[in-house]
């Protein structure tokens, strides 16, 4: 393989080898170095409500089950049959307490373990050729949550997941946690794009400086109050832990005001008030700067914004999720969920989902102005030419690389980490070293697994069992429901 | 006058009580999401209803009796799983009430020779008992 050294030196100077949007080789570097140890978005608890429910997710190639077991746990189980290796859950959604695997009908109870093999005393002997006892399907390496995210990462020694969001969590907060009960999703739509998945991450972290050009059509017919470019620069950028993101600035006014400035009605702005920290809400009531896009690493974005709905002059808010699947160095799957606030008036939702639909998801106006420019990039990328390009992505940084724009004081940003207003390419940095930081570190060394070994479960080469694998017991389980 | 007492508590109420407040919230859940009227059949033994429940990606049957409270919510395995059984499994289910036959912290893997496993001598036979 190429040696990278040189494109990784190029990053961190803030120049991009065009090449790295449309690259085999860096491809497979990415799974090895980045999705063999980031966490990785999958799911969130309301997608898997009650007992039984699952959604079947992917990170890359690897199928997960995700599901909440009889208990009320919740479980990623890797979608492969300990048998022949086929998928044992085929649907993308589903209810049931046990799977069966439709090859041959091995069954497994929902929080993995394995109950049946068909003629198991004739085929296997019995417990004593196969023993059932603590065999069950491949945990993942490690799961966390964050308000309510579902996140899997497929090193057993990553860091807590709280410790990898780092101080991005103070801004995770406004999209995932408006009430006491967080938020419900509704999708996700998921569509493909030739386009590499690098580049809508970098796009939502901070890229306020293509809304003007990008979207002016948006902005023409009237859609949105926002986006015109002498408001766009006003706005602040922030980079904190393992994300970023951009803000607008809202006019004049308390922070009741400036929630309802962008469609609120009073009773979620209450709620929020009882939610959010007081530095959180000084952030809008305060320093005038409202949340909007902004990604997490690697490939989890959001998105919130306030479109005019219906023919008034109102506008409403609504919040998006979506995550860039890698399929190829070419090739993004596309994940987008509408995500709102659960105590929510119902009336609010309706509308917000309107709202997300004219903007975002597959017919949305936004997705269909930027998809078009990150196509394009993609292809452009591919050939020989490419290799002798280095892109300028210095906005915001002098030649001795000083900042253009100092960042904002704590009293100007009641955030955590760098914030500062006007245009730059700060966050698309800070989001490529990180992915730069992963392409150094040799790559996470994968451990094996035995199936069918004598009362050992999931053990790994090196005798360690996954986190999940030695948790079999489950607290509260041998009290009968009443 | 006496000092105010401590409440008596049995060893292990409070996980007792957490399980069942939490039992509590997962058969309102499945309630709000009942679909048409529910069944009820009933002897001078037995009753019980039975409704279909949609849960946010599926369904299941949510088999309640009344008298005692108790509930279970069964998915279409669970029920297909029924249709293989003789009067023996119901039987030995009857025979040991208003509690699991096979204690939950089996997972359902019992291998001490009391539960028939796949490949047994007894074959299964089509029809009902
Ligand atoms: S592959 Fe699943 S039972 Fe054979
Ligand atoms: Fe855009």
């Amino acid at each position: 393989m190429t040696d990278q050294t040189g494109v990784i030196a190029d990053v961190r100077r803030g120049m991009i080898p065009a090449h790295v949007y449309n690259d085999r080789e860096v491809f497979e570097l990415e799974k090895q170095r980045v999705f063999s140890r980031a966490w990785v978005f999958v799911g969130h608890e309301s997608e898997i409500a009650q007992p039984g429910d699952y959604v079947v997710r992917r990170v890359l190639e690897d199928s997960f089950i995700v599901t909440r077991d009889e208990q009320g746990e919740i479980r990623a189980h890797f979608n492969m049959c300990l048998h022949r290796g086929m998928q044992v859950c085929r649907a993308e959604v589903g209810n049931a307490s046990h799977f069966r695997c439709p090859y041959h009908g091995w069954s497994y109870r929902n929080d993995g373990r394995i109950v049946g093999l068909p003629f198991h005393k004739d085929a296997y002997g019995g417990e004593a050729g196969f023993a059932r006892k603590g065999q069950r399907l491949l945990p993942a390496p490690n799961l966390a949550t964050y308000n309510g995210m579902i996140f899997v990462s497929m090193d057993p020694e990553a860091p807590p997941l709280e410790e990898f969001l780092g101080d991005f969590r103070f801004y995770l907060d406004y999209y995932t946690k408006q009430s006491a009960s967080g938020i419900e999703l509704r999708g996700p739509q998921r569509w493909r794009v030739k386009a590499n998945w690098k580049i809508g991450a970098e796009n939502f972290a901070g890229d306020m400086y293509h809304t003007p050009q990008t979207h002016t059509s948006v902005v023409e017919i009237g859609l949105f109050r926002e986006p015109k470019a002498e408001k766009r620069k006003d706005g602040a950028t922030y980079w904190a832990g393992a994300g970023g993101g951009t803000t607008y600035k809202l006019p004049d006014g308390d922070l009741d005001q400036r929630l309802r400035y962008v469609g609120y009605p009073q009773e979620m702005v209450d709620r929020m008030k009882e939610q959010l920290s007081p530095e959180q809400l000084q952030v809008i009531g305060d320093d005038g700067f409202m949340i909007s896009a902004a990604s997490v690493y690697p490939n989890l974005s959001f998105v919130h914004n306030w479109p005019r709905v219906a023919e008034s002059d109102d506008v409403l808010p609504f919040i998006s999720i979506r995550q860039w699947q890698p399929i190829s160095e070419d090739e993004t799957e596309v994940l987008s969920w509408f995500a709102v606030d659960a105590e929510a008036p119902e009336e609010f939702k309706a509308l917000s989902y309107k709202a997300y639909l004219m903007c975002f998801g597959s017919t949305g106006m936004f997705e269909q102005d930027d998809v078009e420019n990150w196509v394009s990039l993609t292809n452009t990328a591919a050939g020989s030419m490419a290799r002798r390009l280095l892109l300028n992505s210095r906005m915001g940084i002098l030649e001795d690389d000083e900042p253009v724009t100092p960042p904002l004081g704590p009293d100007a940003f009641h955030g955590p980490g760098e914030a500062r207003t006007g245009y730059s390419e700060h966050n698309q940095r800070a989001l490529l070293n990180r992915w730069a930081d992963d392409l150094e570190r040799p790559p996470v060394r994968a451990a094996t697994l035995t199936v069918g070994a004598q009362g050992s479960g999931a053990v790994d080469d090196q005798g360690r069992t996954s986190p999940q694998a030695s948790d079999v017991e489950v607290p509260g389980e041998a009290v009968a429901q009443a | 006058m006496s000092a105010p007492r401590e409440p008596l508590s049995w060893e292990g109420e409070d996980v007792d009580a957490a399980a069942a407040r939490r039992a509590a919230l997962e058969h309102a859940a499945l309630l709000a999401g009942a679909r048409g009227e529910p069944l009820t059949i009933a002897n001078e033994f037995a009753e019980v209803t039975v409704r279909l429940v949609d849960t946010r990606n599926g369904s299941r049957l949510l088999v309640e009796a009344p008298k005692s409270g108790q509930w279970v919510a069964l998915d279409p395995m669970q029920v297909e799983a029924l249709t293989w059984q003789g009067t023996a499994t119901f039987s030995a289910m009857i025979g040991n009430p208003f509690g699991p036959l096979i204690p939950e912290a089996s997972a359902g893997v019992v291998t001490d020779g009391s539960v028939r496993e796949g490949g047994g001598p007894e074959t299964l036979e089509g029809g009902s008992q």
